[in-house]
């Protein structure tokens, strides 16, 4: 890996996720993409203690935050309903551009090899990202929080406190997160490669050969 | 997996050892074991304060010291630092993440202990000059363009913290593969 040739790959990195990260326009499409993700995942029905969970991303609350899905806990009878808002920009879409940017700079053989990292990545890192943060809110929901909406027992929340504050709550960790990814495919394309030619791709950053 | 040993030599051709499954499971106990401790939350086992409050005090006083080579008028109280803009030192303010992603990455790598030990020596000196400059640089981003100060201190500078983080673990890779007769401790990939 030469100097040039990691320099050319921190440029083209910093451009790529520059640019999606100056992008703020989808802020209220993707919020609402992942209000109705979060919907389809809790579903519409009560809990077994009665309290009603509902993401919503409404067109007054985005024109105001655009990147906030406001998580309702409605419990049974008179209280009132807890709001916890989540922040889908830092916990979900810049890492996500973290690792477009990188499956993007890196040089590989072909276009369709990156197209191959970027859909393989895309596919473990959503679901990844979407459960990272559903970690504080189980152990919110689950006797931290003001709320009980299902009972979690002592070590569930102690493993959840311990991931949650390991792999969210870090700023370091949202691209942390990507860049382990990245990485591990780069590996895995690279091995397959290299067993077809044992003498190509030695280096992570090294480019078509 | 090829297992531990590097394809080729590291320092003739500037590739990297293929690092096997014995260095990502050494790599992910380390990790695991270390923000374990880090994110452990004694507060549901009855602990009132955080036990990590002296060392983040240590953390503040270490950045205001480093302000105070700038400007006067810094005055530091606990984890509070107080100037013409005020910053609390907390949890995460310290870049633990990078700190344990590097020492465990280092301390997993296959390499004499001595290599790795003063491996992780300069690269955790390394991460905290280098966080220690992000407080500063945070510090007169809040005095002097405050509204771009949660952009800075939540998009932009960890990422900076990470790719140095990255860079300074390929840099230290390197000197750690390359044969003994040629130990020259880089701090980036070159």
């Amino acid at each position: 890996m030469t100097r040039q040739r990691l320099l050319g790959f921190l440029c083209a990195f910093a451009g790529v996720f520059a640019g999606f990260a100056l992008m703020h326009g989808p802020g209220p499409y993707y919020s609402k993409v992942h209000a109705a993700l979060g919907n389809a995942i809790v579903g519409q029905s009560a809990l077994a203690s009665g309290v009603t969970l509902h993401f919503e991303a409404s067109d007054a609350e985005l024109a105001k935050e655009p990147w906030r899905v406001t998580l309702h806990v409605d419990p049974p009878g008179p209280r009132p309903a807890v709001l916890v808002p989540i922040d889908v920009r830092t916990l979900l879409y810049l890492p996500t551009a973290a690792f477009l940017a990188l499956a993007v700079a890196v040089r590989l053989r072909s276009p369709r090899e990156h197209l191959q990292l970027i859909a393989i990545g895309l596919l473990i890192l959503e679901p990844l990202l979407v459960l990272l943060v559903s970690l504080p809110l189980l152990s919110f929901l689950g006797g931290t929080g003001p709320i009980q909406a299902f009972m979690l027992n002592r070590p569930t929340h102690v493993l959840l406190q311990i991931l949650y504050r390991a792999l969210v709550v870090p700023p370091g960790m949202a691209y942390a997160v990507p860049l382990f990814l990245w990485w591990l495919l780069l590996m895995a394309m690279n091995r397959n490669g290299t067993q077809n030619s044992p003498a190509r791709n030695t280096s992570l950053l090294d480019g078509p050969v | 997996m090829t297992g531990l040993a590097a394809t080729e030599p590291a320092g003739n051709s500037g590739a990297l050892p293929k690092l096997g499954l014995r260095f990502a499971i050494g790599y992910v106990a380390i990790a695991g074991a270390l923000f374990s401790i880090y994110g452990f939350p004694f507060e549901l086992f009855g602990a009132r304060s955080d036990w990590l409050a002296g060392y983040l005090r240590m953390y503040a006083s270490l950045a205001g010291s480093a302000l105070k080579l700038f400007e006067s008028g810094i005055v530091v109280t606990g984890d509070r630092i107080d100037g013409r803009f005020s910053l609390q030192i907390v949890r995460n303010c310290d870049a633990i993440e990078v700190n344990i992603l590097f020492a465990s990455a280092i301390l997993a790598f296959p390499a004499p202990w001595l290599r790795r030990l003063f491996a992780l020596a300069g690269g955790l000196l390394l991460l905290v000059c280098a966080n220690i400059a992000r407080i500063c640089l945070l510090y007169y981003v809040g005095v002097h363009r405050p509204n771009w100060f949660a952009t800075a201190h939540e998009e932009i500078l960890p990422l900076v913290l990470i790719a140095l983080t990255a860079l300074s673990f390929l840099g230290w890779a390197r000197y750690l593969t390359r044969p003994a007769h040629a130990r020259v401790a880089p701090v980036v990939a070159s």
